[in-house]
C-alpha cells in the first residue's frame, strides 16, 4: 500500500529546473533515503510535498488524496510533517511550548497537548531542558527539538531534512536509534541525508537525485555500487577539492 | 469635462512627477543599500525647504541657485544621521528601525515648529507668476524648471552610481554586504554616504518644490507617504522604478484632482498603493523574492 | 502569578480606585489619558504584539468607532453605550476585510505597515469628504451630561470608565496569552513558515486577533468622542494617532501583558508634562522634541521595550536573593 506517491513532478525557478519529471512511491512503514549532491533538488522536493512551493506540473498523492494546492498547515493536518534543514525553533518560546504548539495540531485540549508534548520531549531526551528558552539550546539539542515538534503533530509520514548534519559519530548512532524507534511506532519516514553511514544503516530503499532528476533507485547495497551515483558524487567531490 | 483642462493637468502632473521621482529615488537608494525604510524622508525635505526659504528671504538667493548650498548641507545631515543613529540599529527588526526614524521625524518636525513657528510660508520667486502659453495650455515656468533640474539630478545620481568608484562601492555594499566587507570596502562609510546622497536627493527636491507648494512644519508625513507609494509602485530598491513611479503618481494625482475633487487626489495614490501591495508587491520593476 | 505580584496588583488597584478622592482634576485628566492610551495600546498589542502583524493604521478603528457611535447618538438619540458596540462591529468587519486582503496575499512586514497606513488614510480622506459626517469641520458633540449619553460633569466618571476599559483590556490580553490561540500566535510571530508546517492555521489566527483588536479599538473611539466632545477626521483617523497608539506598547514591550500599560504610564505623563510645561512658556514644539529624543533613546537602548528588561532585572534579582 503506497502512502505517498509522486508523479511527474516538475518545479523550476526562473527557467532553472530544480525537480524534473520525478516519480516515486513510498509504501506504508517504509524508510526511504533520499540522497544526492548539493543542489540536486532534494529540499525543493520536500518544499513541494509540504506546500511551501507549488509545482508547475505533476501530482503528489498522500493516501490517495492530492496534496498539490493545499496549504502547508492543511498538509500537516493530513499527516505529513517535516523538519527543516536549518532548525527553525520558535526562539521566544520555551522548549515545552515549542512542542505544545505542534501537539495542538491533533489535540484540542491544552492539558492533553502538554502531556503529549512532554512525552515527546522525554522520547528525545530533552526533559532536562524543557523549561529552557529555545534560543538557549545548543545546535544538537535544537535538532532534537525539531524532531520532537514534528513528532508531536502525530504524522503518518515524516520528512526529515538532514537531521544528522553536524552531529559527531556517537550522536549519529543515537539519532539512528531514535529513527528506528520512530519507525517502530508505525511512522513512515523519508529522509534527506548526507551522512552515508546513517542512510545506509536505516533505509529500506534509496533514491538518488542529481540535477533534479532521479538517477538511481534501489536497495542500499545496490546504490553503493551504482556507477552513476559514484560519478555524481565524485564529480561533486572533485569540484569541492578544487574549490 | 474640458479637454484643455485635462491636458493641462496631465502636463502639470508630469512635471511635478519629475520632482516626486527625485524624492523617491532618495528613498529607494537608502532602502536599496541599507534595507532601512526612512520614515523621516518627508521631514528631511521639509528642513531643506526651510533652509532654501530663508536663503531666499534673507539673502535673496533663488531656490534653484541655493541647491548648491542646500545639497551639501542635507548630505551632511543624512550622513550624520546614518553615522550616529541609523547605523546602531542596522540589524534590528524593521519595526525598531521605523520607530527610530519616526523619532527622528518627530524631532525634525518640532524643531522646525520651535524655530520657525506653525505659519504657512510661500516663496514667491521671480518665476512664480510666469507661465508659457501653448495653444490655450498654460505651463508654469517654475514647474518646468523644477522638472528639468530634477531630471538632471536624477541622471546625475544614476551616473554617480554607475561610473564613480564610490558609486560602485555603494552598489557592491547594496548587493552583498558581507562580500563588500571581505573585499575591503568600508561598509559603514559607504552606508553613511548613501544615506547622505539619498537625503541630498530629497533635499534638492525640496528646494525645487518650494516655489510650488506652501511650506509648514507638518508637510513631511504626506511626502513620506507619497514617496513610499512611488517606491512600492516602482519596486523597492529599484531606482528606475522610483523614477517612473514618480511620474506615474504625479500624473495620477493631478488627474485625480481634476476628475474628482482636488483634496481627493491622495485617494488615487492610496488606492494605487493598495492594489499594488495586493497584486504585485514586488512593484513594477522589482524582482520577486521567493 | 505568585502571591507577591497579586498583592502588588491589588495595592495598585486600590490606590487607583481611591486616587480621585485626594487629587486635582488636572492630575485625574492625565490619568484618564494614561488609561486611554494603555487601553488602545493593548488593543493594538493583541494583533501586532502577539501575532506580529504590525499595524500602523489603528487610528482607522478609533475613527470608525468615534464617528459611528456619535452619529447614531446625534441622529437617532441612540445611547453611545449601545452605539459603541455597533461601531465596534463595523470596525471588526473592516478589520476582517483588511486582514483578508493582507493575510491572503501574504502581505508582511513593511508592506503590511503600509497597507494599514493606506487604509487608514483612505478612511480619513473619505470622512473628510462626507458632508453627513461634518466633512473637514468635524462634529462638535453637544454637552448633555447623563449616564445614557456617556457624558458627565467633571472628570471622575471618565476616570473610572477609562480605568475599567484598561483593566478589561489587560484581562482580555491575559486570557488570549494563556489560550491556545495566544501560544499559536507567538509561534506565528516567531516563524510563520515553521508554525504552518506544524499544522498552525496562521490565516485563521491572525483573522481572529484582528477581529478582536479592531472591535476593541473602536470602543476606544467612542470614549474619545465623548470625552473630548469633538471629532475630526485628521485627528481620529490620522497617522499621528496611529503612531501614538503603537508608541506606548513598543516602549513598554509589545507581546507582553503589561508592556502597553507600563509604556503608557511612562510616555503619557511625559508627553503631558512636557507639553504643559513648555507650551505654556511659549516654546511650541519643544515638548515634542524632547518626546522624540526620548523615543530615539528608548529605541536605541531598549529595542525590545522596557517590560522584558524589567523582567530580566527581576529574574536576576530573584536569582541573587535565592543564592545568598
Amino acid at each position: 500500500m503506497n502512502i505517498l506517491s509522486v508523479k511527474n513532478l516538475h518545479k523550476s525557478f526562473g527557467g532553472l529546473y530544480a525537480v524534473i519529471e520525478l516519480s516515486f512511491d513510498i509504501s506504508e512503514g517504509e524508510i526511504l533515503g533520499l540522497i544526492g549532491p548539493n543542489g540536486a533538488g532534494k529540499t525543493t522536493l520536500f518544499n513541494c510535498i509540504t506546500g511551501f512551493l507549488v509545482p508547475e506540473k505533476g501530482e503528489i498523492e498522500f493516501e490517495s488524496e492530492d496534496l498539490v494546492g493545499l496549504s502547508t498547515f492543511q498538509i500537516c493536518k493530513k499527516g505529513v510533517a517535516r523538519t527543516f534543514q536549518i532548525e527553525r525553533p520558535f526562539l521566544d518560546l520555551s522548549v515545552l511550548d515549542n512542542v505544545v504548539v505542534a501537539a495542538l495540531n491533533r489535540i484540542g485540549s491544552r492539558k492533553k497537548a502538554t502531556d503529549f508534548a512532554l512525552e515527546m520531549i522525554d522520547f528525545l531526551g530533552l526533559e532536562g531542558q524543557k523549561n529552557y528558552m529555545a534560543s538557549e539550546l545548543t545546535v544538537v539539542k535544537r535538532k532534537r527539538l525539531e524532531m520532537a515538534r514534528t513528532l508531536a503533530t502525530q504524522p503518518r509520514i515524516l520528512l526529515l531534512d538532514e537531521v544528522m548534519a553536524g552531529l559527531n559519530p556517537n550522536e549519529v548512532d543515537e539519532a539512528v536509534k531514535i529513527l528506528k524507534e520512530i519507525h517502530k511506532k508505525g511512522i513512515t519516514i523519508m529522509l534527506i541525508e548526507h551522512v552515508m553511514r546513517a542512510v545506509m544503516a536505516v533505509s529500506d530503499r534509496i533514491i538518488v537525485l542529481n540535477y533534479g532528476a532521479k538517477i538511481a533507485e534501489g536497495l542500499p547495497s545496490d546504490i553503493s555500487n551504482n556507477q552513476k551515483v559514484i560519478e555524481a558524487y565524485l564529480g561533486e567531490d572533485s569540484l569541492n577539492a578544487q574549490g | 469635462m474640458n479637454l484643455t483642462l485635462l491636458i493641462q493637468a496631465l502636463i502639470g502632473g508630469f512635471l511635478v512627477g519629475g520632482v516626486y521621482s527625485l524624492i523617491a529615488i532618495g528613498l529607494s537608494l537608502i532602502f536599496g543599500v541599507m534595507k532601512i525604510i526612512n520614515f523621516a524622508h518627508g521631514e528631511i525635505m521639509m528642513i531643506a525647504m526651510y533652509i532654501t526659504y530663508w536663503l531666499f528671504v534673507l539673502l535673496k538667493i533663488d531656490p534653484i541657485i541655493s541647491i548648491i548650498i542646500v545639497a551639501p548641507l542635507i548630505f551632511l545631515l543624512g550622513y550624520c544621521m546614518q553615522r550616529f543613529l541609523v547605523n546602531r540599529i542596522i540589524d534590528a527588526p524593521e519595526l525598531i528601525q521605523i520607530l527610530l526614524m519616526l523619532g527622528v521625524a518627530i524631532v525634525l518636525t518640532n524643531l522646525a515648529l520651535f524655530i520657525w513657528g506653525p505659519d504657512h510660508r510661500m516663496a514667491a520667486t521671480r518665476f512664480s507668476l510666469s507661465a508659457i502659453m501653448l495653444g490655450g495650455i498654460t505651463i508654469d515656468v517654475s514647474r518646468l524648471i523644477a522638472f528639468g533640474i530634477a531630471i538632471i539630478v536624477s541622471i546625475g545620481v544614476f551616473l554617480f552610481l554607475a561610473k564613480t568608484e564610490t558609486g560602485k562601492m555603494i552598489r557592491a555594499a547594496a548587493d552583498n554586504r558581507l562580500g563588500a566587507q571581505i573585499v575591503g570596502i568600508k561598509v559603514n562609510r559607504v552606508y553613511a554616504i548613501s544615506f547622505g546622497v539619498g537625503s541630498a536627493c530629497v533635499g534638492i527636491a525640496g528646494a525645487l518644490i518650494l516655489p510650488l507648494i506652501p511650506l509648514d512644519p507638518y508637510l513631511g508625513p504626506s511626502y513620506t507617504l507619497t514617496s513610499f507609494i512611488i517606491v512600492i509602485l516602482g519596486g523597492m530598491g529599484s531606482l528606475l522604478g522610483a523614477f517612473i513611479g514618480g511620474i506615474i503618481i504625479g500624473v495620477a494625482e493631478s488627474l485625480g484632482a481634476v476628475l474628482l475633487v482636488s483634496s481627493l487626489k491622495e485617494l488615487v495614490s492610496f488606492s494605487i498603493l493598495i492594489v499594488i501591495l495586493l497584486f504585485r508587491p514586488q512593484g513594477l520593476f522589482g524582482t520577486r523574492n521567493e | 502569578m505568585n502571591r507577591n505580584s497579586i498583592i502588588f496588583l491589588a495595592a495598585v488597584l486600590l490606590f487607583l480606585l481611591l486616587l480621585p478622592l485626594f487629587s486635582s482634576s488636572a492630575l485625574i485628566g492625565i490619568f484618564i489619558l494614561i488609561f486611554f492610551y494603555a487601553y488602545l495600546g493593548q488593543c493594538w498589542n493583541i494583533l501586532s504584539g502577539y501575532v506580529g502583524a504590525v499595524s500602523v493604521g489603528h487610528a482607522l478603528f478609533v475613527g470608525i468607532g468615534a464617528y459611528i457611535s456619535t452619529k447614531l447618538a446625534l441622529v437617532w438619540g441612540l445611547s453611545p453605550w449601545i452605539g459603541m458596540f455597533l461601531g465596534g462591529f463595523c470596525a471588526s468587519i473592516i478589520a476582517l476585510f483588511i486582514g483578508y486582503l493582507g493575510f491572503r496575499f501574504r502581505v508582511k512586514g513593511v508592506y503590511f505597515f503600509l497597507l494599514t497606513i493606506a487604509f487608514a488614510e483612505v478612511g480619513r480622506l473619505i470622512f473628510l469628504h462626507l458632508d453627513v459626517f461634518g466633512g473637514p469641520v468635524g462634529i462638535f458633540i453637544p454637552f448633555k451630561p447623563s449616564f445614557i449619553n456617556f457624558q458627565f460633569k467633571g472628570n471622575n466618571p471618565y476616570y473610572y470608565i477609562a480605568m475599567g476599559m484598561m483593566i478589561f483590556s489587560i484581562i482580555v490580553v491575559r486570557i488570549i496569552e494563556k489560550s491556545n490561540i495566544g501560544l499559536l500566535s507567538v509561534a506565528i510571530r516567531e516563524d510563520e513558515d515553521a508554525a504552518q508546517s506544524l499544522g498552525v492555521n496562521s490565516f485563521k489566527c491572525k483573522m481572529i486577533l484582528f477581529f478582536i483588536s479592531g472591535f476593541m479599538t473602536a470602543l476606544g473611539g467612542t470614549f474619545y468622542a465623548n470625552y473630548f466632545y469633538y471629532i475630526q477626521p485628521d485627528i481620529v483617523f490620522g497617522l499621528g494617532l496611529s503612531v501614538d497608539i503603537i508608541l506606548r506598547p513598543i516602549v513598554g514591550g509589545m507581546g507582553t501583558v503589561f508592556g502597553p500599560v507600563i509604556g503608557s504610564f511612562l510616555m503619557t505623563p511625559l508627553a503631558e508634562f512636557t507639553r504643559n510645561y513648555f507650551a505654556k512658556g511659549g516654546y511650541e514644539g519643544l515638548h515634542m522634541i524632547i518626546y522624540g529624543i526620548i523615543l530615539i533613546i528608548v529605541v536605541l537602548f531598549f529595542p525590545r521595550g522596557l517590560a522584558p528588561s524589567f523582567q530580566r532585572m527581576y529574574r536576576s534579582f530573584k536569582k541573587n536573593i535565592s543564592k545568598s
